[in-house]
């Protein structure tokens, strides 16, 4: 027993009694049977990754696993249905689970696997192009569901493995890059046709950078730097524009209510503002569980997926409210922990990563409920409805658990 | 640990800095819950009750205006409609076509209507009644989206008779309801006469309900209710069988009757012919804007808010003015050949051959034009300012209902300012029949007789008695309140209304001639320049009779005593019989 770290286990256990308090009260039927189920699947599979070595996991098992994850991933696409535009479910009556957050899973492990192998030659060319092209293959399949906001946890995944590489240039390039191609990507959703607008913008702008750098600063070989920077912006701004136009409206109106959040408050921002009212309007102590008005009546959507946190605290206020992020802090507290404690760097990393997928979704979950972060779509671990998610979540737990006690020596 | 071992440990530092970095991120959405739950807690709060609290108004009914005779002018029914308070299953709609004929268009209409407005309950079908209301009304508990409201409804009884006394209601529009602290959207309040007037009595207090909805608008229950309270009860003074009488003998003509007890200032009879029903506006805004294009303006009340050249009855205030003034011999005898020359100017009498001799007596009794230019030149225009103004024909008193049109009375002065020119002495014989400058209003007219007949105490007129509150206690009662006072030498009261005896007696007003009765007159015959001449008849009683005093015209109508005599005699002999079936 002495496996199951109490730091994990009783945080995790008081985020899924209030979960499923919320979800008893708002599901029924088929719909509540399934997510109950795969709580107790993920328990299930919790202890079996507790009780197996972590280390027998990054071996053969980590391909077939990444594989299988491609698979299901592949398989969705071709034979998947979707809910609100979004091809991400497989499976058929009972059983139906989203092969998306399996590949979360299998994904970090084999992600671990490859960069412990190549970790010597971890700033190669090679390393890099197949570290980046094995995250970036998930994420393709996951945008083209679309789903936009595991898209974002794939890519956030690929962003730790560059770092776990300690190569800061490498990843200052990115984020300079990821920048620009935000900024871009917001700016053409704003105005889709100003392509050429931009490009001749920039020239000119590159322009006065050359006639800078040549007369006043002597530099001779300026040209090939300017053109080599104006190049990088045309394909970004290129990419960018391409990107943009695939977006459908509702992706457009998340994104630029992030950025001008009065744009819009009946439609796409109504969402935002009914949360912050849910939210606020708990007060401290909250409307008592059951009487949340703007859960119950109708007013949030989402109120058991994307916006649980807020229907939570409007029905348990700020005391309760303030419990959920405690035991959120405490879990993610002692993952940080068990990564500096593990025995091998496979550990590390996948403690990293375990707590990295968790926070990442909890953090913009919760952030977007409170109007600090865009409306992304993601759930928020363990408390929103969704069986796979949850079961998968509690596995990462378990494998966490084990490295744990793996350290411990149990 | 692994990284110390091998001497990797700087990688504690990229530890350190996720760890760093979840840190600051967490104390970040703890301080932004901070922020939103605990500092913004009531904002929200409030925002979350606007969401769904919603409170709908229950309409209080409006107060019942009664005729002096004790006959209902304005009352309030109770009319009833069927509402649904959420979101209707085409199955519901259906069954409520079967139960009560109405086709599903109009409750579609009726529904996009309340939508529009953003009503909580919304209207499927108003006023329904007989048979229909009994079938919805026996099933209704079946169907719990669906309830029966009371829904008062103003109503009229006399339609088009009372309409300038009472006025009509309309929805106000949002700037002047906000004025009214009263009133709530979509409520009626009096757009014009007593209605608009004593609107603040008449309307009552609404009641309401404090609702729980959903955001798809459905009541999941009832948090408060607030019961309405009526409106106050109008006594006015009018006499509804007088008011029926007159507007029945003005036959749909345009015109104007106005009667007054002298010695009180309560206004009996208060006719503007033609009227409009003003039951049949409801909230139609279309009805009301084809009533105000359509040509004979039964919208205006033509008592207050239109003017007339007095003509002939002017020469009262003449007479008044030349007698008190000495200015001339009542005795002296004046030729009427029909036409009156001064310099290169020909005034005519209206009568062509001429008059012959006339007397100030047979001058008035005959309104005898020549006499009269002869008179006001002999008084002059300052006295006959002067006593237009002092005799009442300017004054702007009444108070009950709103929007009289002030009046100038013309003087050299004012003509002057207002029209460049110097004041000619044609002007002032003009002026001495009651033609040219001086344009007045009915009640004008009707107040400076009321002056005469009360030899020189005029007070304010009133058409509401008394306003109880439906607990009976008293809320206003009206007092007689004097407005204007004055003199005249002895003797020339009583010789003008000997003049204005000899009228009806054996002048142009022998229309109204009742046998047995003592009644003064003066007939008007007025000049305009738009038509047909306007028809006056003005008269009041003496002895028993002193209680009333009567002005009556008719626009475009023609001769005075022609016209306007016939319907001044039809309201005398009403008021008579009244008067007699009291004793």
């Amino acid at each position: 027993m002495k496996r199951f770290d109490p730091l994990i286990l009783i945080p995790a256990l008081f985020l899924l009694v209030m979960g499923s308090l919320q979800n008893i009260s708002y599901v029924s039927g088929d719909m509540l049977y399934r997510h109950l189920f795969s709580i107790f699947l993920g328990f299930a599979g919790m202890v079996i990754f507790a009780f197996t070595k972590y280390k027998s996991f990054l071996r053969f098992r980590a391909i077939v696993f990444y594989v299988l994850g491609i698979i299901l991933l592949l398989l969705t696409l071709a034979a998947g249905y979707s809910v609100h535009g979004s091809r991400s479910w497989l499976g058929a009556g009972f059983i139906v689970f989203q092969p998306s957050e399996i590949a979360k899973f299998t994904t970090i492990i084999f992600l671990t696997y490859y960069l412990s192998r190549n970790y010597s030659s971890r700033n190669s060319f090679r390393t890099i192009l197949f570290l980046s092209a094995f995250a970036a293959l998930p994420l393709l399949l996951v945008l083209k569901q679309p789903d936009m906001g595991t898209g974002l946890v794939f890519i956030f995944i690929w962003f730790m493995f560059l770092y776990f590489s300690q190569n800061a240039g490498l990843l200052v390039f990115v984020s300079v890059i990821t920048a620009i191609v935000s900024a871009e990507i917001i700016f053409f959703c704003m105005r889709p046709d100003a392509f050429i607008w931009l490009a001749q913008m920039a020239a000119a702008a590159f322009a006065l950078v050359y006639v800078f750098m040549r007369v006043l600063m002597h530099i001779r070989k300026a040209h090939v730097a300017v053109l080599f920077f104006f190049g990088i912006f045309l394909l970004s701004a290129f990419f960018s524009h391409k990107v943009a136009a695939g977006f459908r409206p509702y992706q457009k109106d998340r994104i630029l209510n992030f950025v001008q959040p009065a744009r819009d408050t009946l439609h796409s921002g109504y969402h935002l503002s009914q949360s912050l009212i849910a939210i606020g309007s708990g007060k401290v102590r909250g409307k008592g569980y059951r009487r949340g008005t703007q859960a119950r009546l109708g007013f949030l959507p989402g109120k058991y997926t994307d916006f649980m946190f807020a229907s939570i605290a409007e029905e348990f206020g700020f005391v309760g409210s303030f419990l959920i992020l405690l035991a959120y802090f405490i879990l993610f507290s002692r993952i940080i922990k068990i990564a500096v404690m593990a025995l091998d760097q496979q550990g590390t990393f996948l403690a990293l990563s375990i707590f990295g997928v968790l926070f990442f979704q909890t953090f913009l979950n919760i952030g977007m409920t409170l109007g600090i972060m865009p409306i992304t779509g993601l759930p928020l671990p363990f408390l929103s409805y969704g069986g796979t998610a949850t079961a998968v979540y509690l596995m990462m737990l378990g494998m966490a658990m084990n490295i744990y006690a793996t350290a411990k020596g149990y | 640990m692994w990284y110390k071992d091998r001497g990797w440990d700087y990688f504690v530092k990229y530890i350190r800095a996720i760890q760093v970095a979840f840190i600051a991120l967490f104390l970040l959405l703890f301080l932004r819950l901070f922020q939103v739950q605990i500092l913004k807690g009531f904002t929200f709060s409030e925002r979350s009750r606007d969401n769904y609290l919603k409170r709908f108004i229950v309409p209080p009914n409006r107060g019942r205006i009664i005729s002096s005779d004790g006959r209902t002018v304005a009352a309030t029914y109770i009319s009833y409609d069927l509402v649904s308070q959420g979101s209707l299953s085409a199955k519901i709609k259906n069954d409520v076509r079967a139960i009560t004929g109405v086709s599903l268009k109009s409750m579609e209409d009726s529904l996009t209507r309340s939508l529009k407005k953003g009503e909580i309950l919304k209207t499927l079908i108003r006023d329904l009644k007989g048979r229909p209301l009994i079938a919805m009304a026996s099933v209704i508990n079946e169907y719990p989206g669906l309830r029966i409201i009371k829904s008062p409804k103003r109503f009229y009884p006399h339609e088009h008779i009372f309409s300038h006394v009472t006025g009509y209601l309309s929805e106000t529009l949002p700037d002047r309801a906000r004025a009214m602290s009263y009133s709530y959207p979509g409520s009626l309040h009096g757009k014009s006469g007593l209605e608009k007037t004593f609107d603040s009595y008449l309307f009552g207090s609404p009641g309401g309900e404090i609702v729980e909805v959903t955001a798809a608008g459905d009541i999941i229950e009832v948090k408060g209710r607030v019961l309405p309270s009526t409106g106050d009860e109008l006594s006015i003074t009018v006499d509804s069988r007088l008011q029926k009488k007159a507007y029945e003998a003005f036959q749909g003509r345009p015109g104007a009757a106005v009667a007054m007890n002298p010695k009180t200032g309560a206004v009996l009879l208060f006719v503007s012919s033609p009227g409009f029903d003003p039951g049949a506006f409801g909230d139609d805004a279309a009805k009301v804007s084809f009533m105000m294009a359509s040509p004979e303006m039964p919208l205006v009340n033509r008592i207050i808010q239109m003017k007339y050249p007095p003509g002939s009855v002017f020469k009262i205030i003449t007479a008044a003015s030349a007698l008190n003034e000495s200015a001339i011999d009542i005795d002296k005898k004046i030729d009427c050949q029909g036409i009156f020359k001064y310099g290169r100017m020909d005034f005519s009498c209206w009568k062509e051959k001429g008059h012959g001799e006339m007397d100030f007596m047979n001058g008035f009794a005959q309104s005898c034009n020549v006499y009269f230019y002869n008179t006001a030149l002999e008084t002059g225009v300052k006295n006959l300012s002067k006593y237009a103004s002092m005799m009442g024909l300017d004054l702007n008193v009444l108070k009950d209902i709103q929007g009289e049109l002030p009046t100038v009375i013309p003087t050299p002065a004012w003509k002057k300012k207002a029209h460049k020119r110097a004041w000619l002495p044609g002007d002032t014989i003009n002026m001495g029949i009651g033609q040219g400058f001086l344009w007045l209003t009915p009640l004008q007219m009707a107040l400076a007789v009321a002056g005469v007949a009360n030899e020189g105490l005029i007070y304010r007129p009133y058409l509401v008695e008394r306003i109880v509150a439906p607990d009976g206690r008293i809320e206003y009662e009206a007092r007689p309140e004097q407005v204007k006072q004055y003199n005249l030498r002895e003797g020339v009261f009583k010789l003008l209304k000997e003049a204005m005896r000899k009228v009806v007696t054996d002048g142009t007003g022998r229309v109204i001639n009742i046998e047995g009765e003592e009644i003064y007159g003066k007939t008007g015959t007025a000049q305009n320049p738009s038509g047909d001449d306007h028809a006056w008849f003005v008269s009041f009683g003496g002895g028993e009779l002193d209680d009333f005093t009567l002005t009556v015209v008719l626009e475009h109508g023609g001769k005075g005593a022609a016209v306007a005599g016939p319907v001044s005699r039809a309201i005398w002999e009403e008021y008579i019989k009244i008067k007699n079936e009291k004793i």
